[in-house]
């Protein structure tokens, strides 16, 4: 054989022993081995992935914890969480305080408005007991002790009486109808009117001079001169008390003024003025004539209206009986269950009142 | 003749083995490159996880140092929330004071203590009618 042939098989001898050598390497290569240790690497740090997540998640908490209670924060922040509880107290304190404070401003500058306003409301709630007692709903029973033509120089004992006693009286007021000593000082007339109304108690119209002052005969005059009368009334005192009075009492009572003026105009006039008028169911007797003790005016007040679940007492706050009569009427007859309210126009009685004469 | 045959024969043989070699070698070498690259990428991702663990262990000096600058955060966040509510009761002291101020100047005028009086009155009567009437 020829050198080249033998070169050439040698060659291919080689060549064929380093075919079989790679193709036996590429038959035989561990590529499971390597794919397992990916596998397991990569299961490794999804692990890892989630701890960390799990990490992240508890440093969040830890910063939402501090966020809520910095106490957390060690001693530091223990004294920081004092100093804000604290402030905020303090805040919190001073925010009611303020509004507190706001509101009161409030009802001073709009005093008249804010008093006049829960009038109404007040006697709103009156007329819903009143109601209620006629429809036999509750045990109460109600009592208006009215009072004429004051303030007297005994007005003042009246309201005493009343405060001691817890209960509200009504006065149907007549500047020039007593002549006693309060009449004579404007500054003392004014300081009672506003008494009657700063304590609770309801003033009503019973014409500026009444009818047996020194000015004459209130009917005899004409309607034109009893409805002067009764507008310099209502003047007077609303000058006094910033009370505008609605309530209307004829003194005599309706019967002698419907006697002598026309009714029709009467109630026409005084309901043009927004009054409502009102008589009595009881009367104890103290105006003048009769002048019966203390005693008869008190068997006066309690007898008559034994039988009635709103009744209202007629008496005359410049007699002296009259106070000690009160005194003793007003427990007895709150012992058989009566309250004693201020009358208002909103009231039951209103057209309703009958007079009992016993 | 028959030389000649002989040659072109063990030249084929020859050419053929080297080309089987060198694909065997390629192929072997891609395999062995893609596996490893597999392998790479899947520590890679193993490293990552556990530099942001570390980033967040606390036993770790990376952890404990985000943690305190989430401490200090928050502290600093309530030294800020105690200025703003002294601010606050600084400023609500001084309208209390003119709200009273203002109130007592009120009340002192005559009118208005009057109208108090007989509010508060009327409050006090009112409460009692209310207790009649749920049957107190």
């Amino acid at each position: 054989m020829k050198v080249i042939n033998w070169v050439l098989l040698a060659l291919a001898a080689v060549s064929a022993a380093l075919c079989v050598f790679f193709g036996v390497q590429y038959a035989t290569f561990p590529q499971e081995t390597y794919q397992q240790e990916a596998a397991s690497l990569r299961q490794e740090a999804d692990q890892v992935e989630a701890d960390a997540q799990k990490l992240e998640a508890d440093m969040e908490a830890y910063a939402q914890a501090l966020e809520t209670d910095i106490a957390q924060a060690g001693t530091e922040g223990a004294a920081l969480a004092e100093q804000l509880k604290e402030l905020e107290a303090r805040r919190q304190e001073l925010s009611g305080a303020l509004a507190q404070a706001q509101e009161r401003v409030e009802l001073d500058q709009n005093a008249q408005e804010n008093m006049l306003a829960l009038r109404e409301e007040y006697a709103g709630k009156i007329r819903q007991l009143e109601d209620m007692v006629k429809a036999g709903e509750t045990d109460v029973k109600i009592c208006y002790w009215t009072l004429d033509d004051g303030p007297s120089a005994l007005t003042e004992q009246f309201l005493d009486a009343a405060k001691e006693m817890g209960i509200y009286l009504t006065f149907f007021t007549s500047r020039e109808a007593n002549e006693s000593a309060a009449n004579d000082d404007p500054e003392v007339e004014r300081a009672l009117l506003r008494r009657e109304i700063a304590e609770g108690h309801a003033i009503g119209n019973h014409t500026y001079t009444h009818q047996y002052a020194k000015y004459g005969n209130v009917y005899g005059m004409g309607i034109d001169s009893f409805f002067e009368q009764l507008d310099r009334q209502d003047e007077w005192v609303y000058e006094c008390t910033g009370v505008k009075p609605d309530l209307f009492r004829f003194p005599g009572g309706s019967a002698w003024a419907f006697a002598r003026l026309p009714q029709g105009e009467l109630e026409a006039g005084l309901q043009e003025r927004g009054y409502q008028w009102i008589d009595w169911s009881c009367d104890i007797y103290d105006n003048g004539h009769a002048n019966p003790d203390a005693y008869t005016e008190y068997t006066n007040a309690v007898y008559e209206i034994e039988t009635m679940d709103i009744a209202m007492i007629l008496s005359h706050d410049w007699n002296i009986n009259t106070l000690e009569a009160m005194k003793m009427a007003v427990p007895k007859l709150q012992e058989d269950g009566y309250v004693f309210l201020p009358l208002f126009s909103q009231s039951w009685t209103i057209g309703n009142t009958v007079i009992v004469f016993s | 003749m028959k030389r000649g045959i002989v040659t072109v024969l063990l030249a084929a043989l020859l050419a053929g083995s080297l080309t089987g070699a060198l694909i065997f070698h390629g192929k072997t070498a891609r395999l062995r490159e893609e596996n490893e690259a597999a392998v790479a990428q899947a520590q890679q991702l193993l490293d990552q996880a556990k530099a942001a663990y570390d980033a967040l262990d606390p036993n770790s000096a990376q952890g404990a140092e985000r943690r305190l600058e989430e401490q200090n955060a928050a502290l600093a966040d309530a030294q800020a929330r105690i200025q703003e509510l002294q601010g606050e009761i600084q400023q609500l002291e001084e309208a209390l004071g003119q709200a009273e101020s203002q109130a007592e100047a009120l009340e002192a005028e005559g009118d208005t203590a009057y109208y108090i009086a007989a509010y508060n009155a009327l409050q006090e009567g009112m409460a009692k009618v209310e207790g009649y009437i749920e049957g107190n």
